[in-house]
């Protein structure tokens, strides 16, 4: 039985960005090809759905149970954790860390150069995106 | 022959060259003295399961004309070349001042992605070349002191190194020295370490690295000589 994730001195939101998988109409297309799209989604998201498929994926919808493998991710988004944000500065913020943590882990830089390192790394792959200046 | 006729007969293959590898090249320099315009970010009201919150997302359609208007981006001179992704020239002049040693100046330049590709390039050219050289001649000396008869196996076999396509030697490799693999477990049992990883040392994969390329490419060495 897994556990919510902790929130900051017991209160707030939760400390966790799940990734959610939703579904989107496309704005450009026919009514009568929205209205399908839009009945056929929502018979697939019926309380009776989830409740068959509640083993496969963590439901954001009525009728879902969770099991112990998923109780915990379902108690922090009842929490408010927050969905990860997909703006395209947080995947370079992903790639900076990524790229340069090694030599921290490893022993051989220490925690301000690594800090350094991974801000000078982020700056300048948002500089050449044009996220900054 | 007469000019005319070299004229023709070589401007087909003059004709695709230039398309496809001298205006690439002009092209890829032009683009490479611009960058992006500026990204317009703005707030939009995001409703999901938890309510309405304040988001920041990309606004793709401010923009449009200036893109329109100059698709290269905004001119950026030599900044390209020399920002911390490359040349990092402001980054090493800072990394000079602030170091108190030559070793410590070099372990400061080696987290900047160019130089210690660089480093690795020049340390991989300077140890594979040589290695090479002596080994194929070393084995190029064994055959000839062979009876005829082995030879042919012989030499067959001395080739193969180099007839393995790289990605697939490589592939192989990197299974290999996996701590489960064959050479992994030999070196774990061999140094008596059984949490010895290849992988995790840069400087032993640097290693490994150098003795596989002196092994694919000592065949090439030998046939020469």
């Amino acid at each position: 039985m897994l556990a919510a994730a902790p929130s900051a001195e017991g209160q707030g939101r939760r400390a966790a960005t799940p990734w959610w998988d939703g579904f989107t109409i496309a704005a450009n297309t026919s009514v009568a090809n929205a209205e399908a799209g839009f009945l056929a989604m929502l018979n697939g998201i019926s309380p009776e759905r989830i409740a068959a498929n509640s083993d496969l994926a963590v439901w954001l919808g009525e009728g879902f149970v969770p099991t112990p493998a998923s109780a915990g991710v379902n108690a922090s988004a009842q929490g408010g954790a927050a969905p990860c944000p997909m703006t395209p500065c947080m995947g370079l913020m992903h790639t900076a860390p990524g790229d340069n943590l090694a030599p921290f882990l490893q022993g051989t830089a220490s925690a301000e150069e690594t800090l350094e390192t991974i801000e000078a790394a982020y700056t300048t792959a948002a500089r050449s995106q044009g996220f900054l200046n | 022959m007469k000019h005319r006729t070299f004229f023709w007969f070589i401007l087909p293959s003059a004709l695709a060259m230039v398309l496809f590898i001298a205006l690439p090249v002009v092209s890829v320099f032009i683009q490479s003295l611009h960058v992006e315009h500026e990204q317009v970010l703005r707030t939009v009201e995001n409703c999901g399961p938890f309510g309405c919150v304040e988001e920041t997302v990309v606004d793709r359609e401010a923009p449009r004309e200036l893109r329109e208007a100059q698709p290269l981006g905004r001119f950026a001179g030599l900044a390209n070349y020399t920002d911390r992704n490359h040349l990092a020239l402001a980054e090493l002049a800072s990394m000079w001042e602030r170091s108190d040693s030559l070793g410590d100046f070099a372990r400061r330049a080696m987290t900047l992605p160019f130089w210690r590709a660089m480093a690795f390039t020049l340390t991989f050219t300077f140890a594979v070349t040589p290695l090479a050289l002596g080994l194929g001649l070393a084995i190029a000396l064994g055959v000839n002191s062979l009876p005829r008869m082995f030879r042919g196996p012989t030499i067959f076999v001395s080739l193969l190194p180099m007839i393995v396509t790289p990605l697939i030697g490589s592939l192989v490799l990197y299974w290999m020295v996996d701590s489960r693999g064959v050479l992994g477990a030999l070196f774990e049992t061999v140094t008596n370490n059984p949490e010895l990883s290849l992988r995790a040392s840069p400087t032993l994969t640097w290693i490994m690295l150098i003795v596989y390329g002196v092994w694919s490419s000592a065949p090439f060495a030998f046939i020469v000589f």
